[in-house]
């Protein structure tokens, strides 16, 4: 996974099932959502595919919610999240600060590769939601 | 709070005005470092622009900072800027330092160390961070015990222009001990996990929503971010000022915006949409927030009070050398905001006990106060925090004399009778660049004071510290 701009991410095959993790920090509850993975055609950005994904607590790690991007190319992967490459998948995450309760809330989320080291994001207020887009070649 | 940008025609010529937002992302993008903290910026000035486009429709802030929090002393003791007093302690750990007071005649400079012992000890848990002091599953129950112990360190000092009275060395003046009978404010309660509910409700449908803006307006979110690190590398060796490159930003913001097809059905269908379901995500925001911050709170309090002065002989009644008896105070403390504004209401009662009855007291009873205020949290100072303004009335019925034994006069003052004490306090809390550290300026009117029965202006000023975020692990 290489890091293209501020929202954008070459992946490869090999790096897939890619892991999503957001941590939430200086707050009292991990507030954060992860839109639908919606799948678009590079050549003219129309959605192709939309699957369904969803933040879950992690065990053994306190205020940490996660989900997997499933392999687009195995086999038991459910049929909408299988698709072939070049496609672009774009996600948003959605944020809240209701609950702050430090000097510097924040959210990080890490996108954790099967291969390679994991790229970090991280949000902070005012913004409440963050866009991300794999380029999957 | 975002506005709307705002297209005026003048003489057929369009005319932009940017939202304070906008120029405040930008700004900060001029002095943003490299690398992600350039990305972060630019993703900033993306939101702000997109907001923008939902008509406004995006960060409706509220000022979030806690404002129950009691660092300070007590509204009786010598150094106190608080009429009121706020219904939670740190959840670790919290020193404030205080000047002036509110109902004593004779004032102080006091230190107040505020403990809840259970936290402190959740605090030292592998991977335990400030934000999980509040949290539920360690030591629940004692940790709604707190202590806090203060003390007057200008004891030894004053009064200064007395015969009969002489002040006292030792410099420990209250200590107290309290109980959480209710806390809403905390995620664990019932109340906040329906907020919270309802909040992820429409947090799913918001992010779907702008994740389709998004894919239809990426080529503009791309040529905005290559355009502005373009011109942000183009500033490199010139001596423009901040000012300067922010204007030359704004231009570049100004220029993507205007090249994004808002009319165009494709793009005002996805835009509409998700405009109405970030502003009923935000609704939900603030509602939970609300439900956080404004729930009720109700504290039980006991505190045992020192006095701060002791008297040479007064006649045959009262040796030389005798301290005033002990103060016993049962306090009871309620709080709760309103769910649609950034108002939070306190209300303390309580009543004070002599520890002895001394020759010439009626009874062991002292005094019954009752207090209250309003707290409006004012909007965020940029890098700074939440200043808070506090208007807070008290009324305390002094059912006999106020040292308990009768002193002839006080700074050639009569003084020391029964009666009624009124006091109005306007208060302003300061934020500071890091949150933990609040400044507290207050000015009081009361009617009279303890000794002295004459209406009384003054200042207090203070400074507290909220020393939990200390326990953050540091790789956060």
């Amino acid at each position: 996974m290489t890091k293209k701009d501020s929202f954008t991410y070459s992946v490869a095959a090999a790096d897939f099932p890619i892991a999503v993790e957001v941590e939430s920090f200086d707050q009292a509850n991990n507030m954060s959502v992860i839109s639908d993975g919606m799948v678009t055609r590079p050549a003219d950005g129309n959605i192709i595919t939309t699957f369904p994904l969803s933040l879950q607590p992690v065990p053994g790690k306190a205020n940490v919610q996660g989900c997997q991007i499933p392999d687009p190319s195995a086999a038991a992967t459910p049929a909408a999240a299988r698709y072939p490459p070049p496609a672009d998948l774009n996600l948003t995450f959605v944020f809240s600060f209701a609950t702050a309760n430090g000097p510097n809330p924040k959210y990080e989320i890490r996108l954790i590769p099967t291969a390679g080291a994991p790229q970090v994001r991280t949000v902070r207020q005012p913004n409440l939601r963050d866009f991300v887009v794999f380029e999957y070649r | 709070m975002r506005k709307l940008w705002i297209v005026a025609s003048l003489g057929g010529l369009g005319l932009w005005a940017q939202s304070s937002d906008t120029k405040a992302a930008v700004s900060a993008l001029v002095k943003a470092g490299a690398g992600n903290a350039r990305d972060e910026a630019v993703s900033t000035v993306w939101n702000s622009l997109v907001d923008e486009l939902m008509s406004g429709g995006a960060s409706q802030f509220l000022a979030r900072r806690r404002a129950d929090i009691r660092n300070g002393a007590s509204s009786g003791a010598a150094g106190s800027t608080s009429t009121v007093l706020n219904p939670l302690l740190p959840a670790a750990f919290g020193f404030a330092f205080e000047n002036g007071s509110a109902v004593r005649t004779v004032s102080g400079n006091t230190t107040t160390i505020s403990v809840n012992p259970a936290g402190l000890i959740c605090a030292t848990r592998v991977g335990a961070s400030a934000i999980g002091l509040r949290e539920e599953g360690c030591q629940d129950y004692l940790r709604r015990w707190g202590i806090s112990l203060t003390f007057d360190t200008s004891r030894g000092k004053n009064p200064t222009a007395t015969s009969t009275l002489k002040a006292l060395s030792d410099q420990f003046a209250e200590a107290a001990i309290r109980y959480e009978v209710v806390n809403q404010r905390k995620p664990g309660s019932a109340r906040f996990k329906q907020a919270l509910h309802d909040w992820t409700d429409k947090a799913k449908p918001a992010a779907n929503s702008m994740n389709r803006l998004d894919i239809k307006l990426r080529p503009f979110h791309a040529e905005l971010e290559s355009k502005l690190k373009a011109k942000l590398d183009s500033f490199q060796g010139t001596n423009k000022s901040d000012d300067q490159k922010t204007a030359e930003l704004l231009d570049v913001v100004r220029e993507v915006k205007g090249k994004i097809p808002v009319a165009d059905p494709d793009v005002s269908s996805v835009l509409t949409e998700a405009a109405a379901n970030w502003r009923d995500l935000l609704k939900a925001d603030d509602r939970a927030y609300n439900t956080f911050a404004h729930g009720w709170v109700a504290t039980a309090e006991y505190s045992l009070e020192r006095p701060d002065i002791a008297t040479d002989a007064v006649g045959a009644s009262v040796p030389q050398g005798t301290r005033p008896p002990s103060l016993h105070t049962a306090r009871f403390v309620v709080s709760r905001g309103l769910m649609n504004y950034n108002l939070d209401f306190t209300l303390n009662f309580s009543s004070s006990w002599f520890d002895q009855k001394r020759p010439g007291m009626t009874s062991l009873w002292r005094d019954a106060q009752v207090a209250g205020d309003a707290k409006w949290r004012l909007r965020d100072i940029p890098d700074f925090g939440t200043p808070i303004l506090s208007m807070a009335g008290l009324y305390m019925h002094l059912n006999q004399r106020p040292l308990g034994f009768a002193i002839p006069e006080f700074s050639g003052t009569k003084i020391n009778e029964p009666g009624n004490i009124g006091v109005f306090q306007a208060k302003l809390e300061l934020p500071t660049a890091n949150a933990a550290v609040r400044i507290p300026i207050s000015f009081t009117y009361a009617n009279r004071t303890d000794l002295i029965k004459e209406s009384d202006v003054r200042g207090q000023i203070g400074i507290s510290l909220n020393l939990d975020s200390v326990f953050a692990n540091p790789s956060k």
